[in-house]
């Protein structure tokens, strides 16, 4: 499997009164041609923030693309004139949001804004934009598309809104779909249609899909590879059967315990101690090490590397060798799904 | 009803129709059904867990029962009393006895008062301690629900989401309630911070033989806390059944839709969900029958016309469903291709 894009030391700061913050400090990252790659990680961790470096989308100020690579078809992204970066955006690789209210123009009716972004990226007559918006609306499975097309966004539902986003983001074909949280404002059965139709464009088109998510269901179900980050490193990184049959990162394995699972009732979570660090006094050394079980001498002064520990399977603790879900559970009693195997 | 069975709450055909007016004059021209016909209990001790999608009618149900909402129709009974009739010191009886705690721990605390104010303001209002001893209490708590003693002037701005669902929690606990109804208390938090949360919940109903009505649009969340579960849709109970059998024969089709959609982190799992069609219909026209007909994967012809009344189908497990209220083995007939398989 070949990378469609990948990032190398990618470093994002924010300038604040107190400082600047460190909002992506270092990170690596693959995704394979026509897969999915789950990216997890509880909120203010640096999910949206990684996305929109990616489309070099980052406010500035206050935000600064401070160091790295973004490599895409053998082209750095970040160092790409504007003028190219526009036409990678929605061409090559489009997005879409949690909230699709914030990303419609209540103004406009969907049709007229999905015919924009047509006949902004390619060469089409404003009929064939329709016919092609048409089909579309009709793919993202928007019953009566011809009629649907004339309502503003806010005449329709959330799930019916995210469907018109994927439909935008999606109609030029893009090789790369960034979505970050797409289904975590909607109610779970409107969840399962959203993935459902994510997971056919994909196996019809092929693209290759950056999915954000702090839902492990949604990643098992949907990721073929999976990246957890913690305080603005990815720290595991793995395909999906490896993070969750043999995590090996004492943050992955903290996170996998403390959720409830479905027919796994009772019994305590496990707790991690403590709280998220701020990125304007992130501690040296590990920045797990204040909540890390398995913190030693060492975490406290160096940081450590993302290193593969098995193929493909990647960590970044000192370690991670001798660390795993016998070992967790060992140490923590907590029952959980993932100690099962 | 047997009296050992020790109920705590009662709710019988409780229902919230709210009138949808039109004109200058404010004519009623329509009424939107919130709450229709819902009947539950909750056994001293025991934790409700009351499961739907946004909008089916769980935070008014919570509000009718809390008197903060007049009902259309219906009773409520707690230890045995008539809520909707309480007057007077009964009624402020009722009101120390059922507390809440709600999703949004930001709107839910006055920004004007230190945290000490706000979960000594019951204590003072229901004169259960004063002074000095009012203080002591309000430092225990603190300390109870996981705080420092030392952040009694402190305010609700200088705390985290998670520290302020526990300032919540112990201005709930200050009363000694019976009942603490929490309306998706763990919503708003992260991960991490829902196990938290969850399991302080489960010990103080240890601690303090504390029930709960526990509300949330998460049915991992809902089972990990409940012995009991409710399903909720559009403003109808669906299904009531123990958490144990809830999970392994659960029998309304929105339950098993809800169970599968519910996705569980094994990437072993293969089993693609049931996928229901379209959105919930607008509360304004609610479809003829039963109410999940227009998105039901098994919905027959019967389903269209007429309303499917509540039906037990083993002790303590209701359902509302016109295809089990036959007599064949369950789950009867197409539900069998749909069952949730837990193995
Ligand atoms: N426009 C901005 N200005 C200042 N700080 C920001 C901005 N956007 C994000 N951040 C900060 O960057 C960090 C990472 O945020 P984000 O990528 O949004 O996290 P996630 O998507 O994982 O929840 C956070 O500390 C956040 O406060
Ligand atoms: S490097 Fe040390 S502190 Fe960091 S996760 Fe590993 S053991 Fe814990
Ligand atoms: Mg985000």
């Amino acid at each position: 499997m070949e990378p469609v894009l990948k990032i190398s030391n990618l470093k994002v700061s924010f300038d604040t009164d107190e400082g600047p913050a460190r909002a992506v400090d270092g990170i690596d990252l693959e995704i394979m041609k026509g897969t999915t790659l789950g990216l997890v990680g509880e909120s203010g961790c640096g999910k949206s923030v990684t996305c929109l470096s990616v489309l070099r989308l980052i406010p500035s100020p206050p935000g600064r693309i401070t160091g790295g690579e973004i490599l895409y078809k053998g082209r750095n992204l970040l160092a790409l004139p504007e003028k190219d970066m526009e036409r990678i955006r929605g061409n090559d690789i489009s997005m879409i949001f949690q909230e699709p209210m914030t990303s419609l123009n209540p103004v406009f009716t969907i049709g007229e804004q999905i015919k924009e972004v047509i006949m902004l990226h390619q060469q089409k007559t404003s009929a064939e934009a329709e016919e092609l918006t048409v089909r579309i609306l009709d793919k993202v499975g928007i019953p009566s598309p011809r009629i649907r097309m004339r309502a503003y966004p806010h005449q329709m539902s959330g799930g019916m809104k995210q469907r018109v986003m994927i439909a935008m983001a999606l109609s030029c074909n893009p090789e790369i779909l960034i979505a970050d949280e797409p289904t975590t404002a909607l109610d779970v059965t409107i969840q399962a249609q959203i993935l459902e139709l994510m997971q056919s464009l994909q196996d019809e088109s092929g693209m290759s899909i950056l999915l954000v998510t702090h839902d492990l269901g949604v990643v098992a179900s949907m990721a073929s590879h999976v990246a957890i980050m913690y305080a603005s490193r990815i720290v595991e990184y793995g395909s999906v059967e490896d993070i969750f049959s043999d995590p090996r990162h004492p943050y992955t394995l903290g996170l996998f315990t403390s959720i409830p699972v479905i027919g796994k009732r009772g019994g305590a979570l496990y707790v991690i101690p403590g709280n998220v660090p701020d990125p304007l006094s992130f501690p040296d050394g590990c920045k797990f090490w204040p909540r890390c079980l398995f913190a030693a001498e060492q975490c406290m002064t160096q940081e450590p590397s993302l290193r593969e520990i098995r193929d493909g399977h990647k960590t970044a603790c000192h370690f991670s060798q001798s660390i795993d879900k016998h070992v967790w559970k060992e140490k923590t009693k907590t029952t959980s799904f993932l100690i099962s195997g | 009803m047997n009296s050992t069975d020790n109920i705590l709450l009662e709710v019988r055909n409780l229902r919230k129709y709210f009138p949808v007016t039109s004109g200058i004059f404010s004519r009623v021209v329509n009424s939107v059904k919130a709450v229709d016909n819902v009947s539950f209990h909750i056994k001293a001790g025991e934790t409700l867990g009351l499961v739907g999608e946004s909008g089916c009618g769980k935070t008014t149900v919570s509000r009718l029962i809390l008197r903060l909402a007049e009902p259309s129709g219906g009773e409520v009974y707690f230890e045995g009393e008539d809520v909707f009739k309480l007057r007077g010191d009964r009624l402020r009886r009722f009101r120390k006895n059922v507390q809440v705690v709600f999703q949004d721990p930001y709107s839910s605390l006055n920004p004007r008062l230190s945290i000490g104010s706000i979960i000594a303001e019951g204590i003072g209002a229901h004169g259960i301690a004063r002074g000095r001893k009012k203080r002591e209490i309000v430092e225990n708590l603190l300390e109870r629900v996981g705080l420092s003693a030392g952040y009694y002037n402190r305010y609700p701005h200088e705390f985290s989401g998670g520290q302020r669902q526990r300032i919540a929690i112990a201005r709930a606990l200050s009363l000694s309630p019976r009942l603490i109804i929490c309306d998706e208390p763990v919503s708003a938090l992260d991960v991490s911070i829902q196990a938290q949360i969850l399991n302080l919940l489960a010990e103080l109903k240890k601690d303090f033989n504390l029930s709960y009505l526990f509300i949330s649009h998460d049915l991992a969340v809902v089972e990990h806390v409940s012995d009991r579960i409710a399903t909720m849709y559009m403003g109808e109970i669906t299904e009531i059944a123990g958490a144990e059998e809830f999970y392994s024969r659960p029998l309304h089709p929105y339950t098993i839709a809800l169970l599968s959609a519910n996705l569980l982190p094994d990437p072993k799992q293969k089993k693609r969900p049931v996928i229901l069609r379209g959105d919930v219909p607008s509360p304004l026209a609610p479809p003829s029958g039963c109410r999940f007909h227009t998105r039901c994967p098994v919905a027959e012809d019967v389903c269209r016309v007429k309303w499917p009344e509540p039906v037990e189908v083993s002790a303590g497990h209701v359902v509302r469903c016109h295809l089990v209220d036959r007599e064949a083995p369950a789950p009867p007939g197409p539900l069998a291709d749909l069952t949730f398989n837990t193995a």
